[in-house]
């Protein structure tokens, strides 16, 4: 009577003790999940976008246009071109440009929105036009490109 | 604990051992499909030659050949037509330059190979690839008349980012 008692306290002991190591290996494994694939995303926003600057030039006494080609796998959208950091100036010393700065500052138009839907989707060309607060002058300028997501190119143009 | 009591416990074990091992697989599943999505776009693997390009038409057209060459990915007609052409000319002595585009800005007359149209996937319509070894003869308007022996600038800047320029003598 006692040894099926104790096979039956045993037995119980058991369930127990399996049931609590699933139910804590399933939920550590599913937060782990969850905490990975939020790396991931994250992770992968970056890693899918791509620009190139593919040509720069000085059009005008104090300004300088740019174009930008989307050579990712993501689009962005008008509000995300926004938030891009454009750099100018002679080579080894450019300035932060800001977005429709007074005194200098940057500003955009999607140059082959070939799908007519405002974002600036792969393959497509954004042109920058960029107006310093200074003439430019002979010599070597760059121009640096940095996306919301921390992806840059540059481009470098001699006038 | 033999009988019963033993086999019970022997199959909870194997309960959590068969849990154990699904999350282990839906886990793996998932992250293969995630590294997939951090694969980082793949650059171009164009190599394109400008071979040659003259002021037509009295200063209104640009006509360029450009080869794509061996050892270059096949380009559809599709990424052809997101491709830019930026020209910089002299116009009445000022200096112009811009972004042409695909259709109304440059347009493909013919794709040849060795002077013989081309015998592969053939550019027709809206379809057809431009093929390694193969070159295409491209028209480029110009909004202003370019002036006549005066030296311009041809570069072709492909959808993937491929950047190829020439600047031509006049």
């Amino acid at each position: 009577m006692s040894s099926v008692l104790t096979e039956g306290i045993l037995t119980i002991a058991v369930v127990i003790a399996a049931s609590t190591v699933a139910a804590v290996f399933v939920q550590s494994s599913y937060q782990l999940n969850q905490a990975q694939s939020s790396y991931f995303a994250m992770a992968s926003d970056s890693a899918s976008t791509a620009v190139r600057v593919v040509f720069a030039i000085n059009s005008s006494e104090r300004g300088i246009t740019a174009w930008v080609k989307n050579t990712g796998r993501s689009y962005f959208s008008e509000g995300q071109i926004r938030q891009f950091d454009v750099f100018a100036g002679p080579a080894g010393a450019p300035k932060y440009i800001p977005y429709n700065g007074t005194f200098s500052g940057w500003s955009f138009s999607i140059a082959s929105d070939y799908d007519s839907d405002g974002n600036l989707d792969p393959g497509e060309t954004l042109q920058i036009s960029i107006w310093l607060d200074y003439s430019v002058s002979a010599g070597d300028y760059v121009v640096k490109v940095v996306t919301h997501n921390g992806i840059s190119d540059t481009y470098q143009l001699s006038l | 604990m033999s009988g019963f009591g033993g086999a019970f416990a022997a199959a909870m074990v194997g309960v959590v051992f068969v849990v154990a091992m699904s999350s282990m697989a839906s886990m793996t599943v998932s992250y293969m499909g995630l590294y997939q999505k951090l694969e980082a776009p793949t650059p171009d693997r164009v190599s394109i030659s400008i071979d040659g390009g003259r002021i037509a038409s009295g200063g209104t057209e640009l006509l360029v050949n450009m080869t794509l060459l061996a050892g270059s990915d096949p380009m559809s007609l599709r990424d052809l037509a997101r491709s830019d052409a930026f020209i910089v000319y002299s116009s009445g002595g000022d200096r112009v330059f811009e972004r042409v585009g695909y259709g109304e800005g440059w347009r493909i007359l013919a794709v040849t190979v060795g002077g013989q149209p081309e015998l592969v996937s053939p550019i027709r319509g809206s379809s057809g690839m431009w093929d390694p070894g193969e070159t295409i003869e491209m028209s480029v308007s110009p909004s202003m008349p370019v002036d006549a022996g005066s030296p311009w600038l041809f570069k072709f800047a492909t959808a993937g980012g491929g950047v190829f320029s020439m600047t031509f003598g006049g």
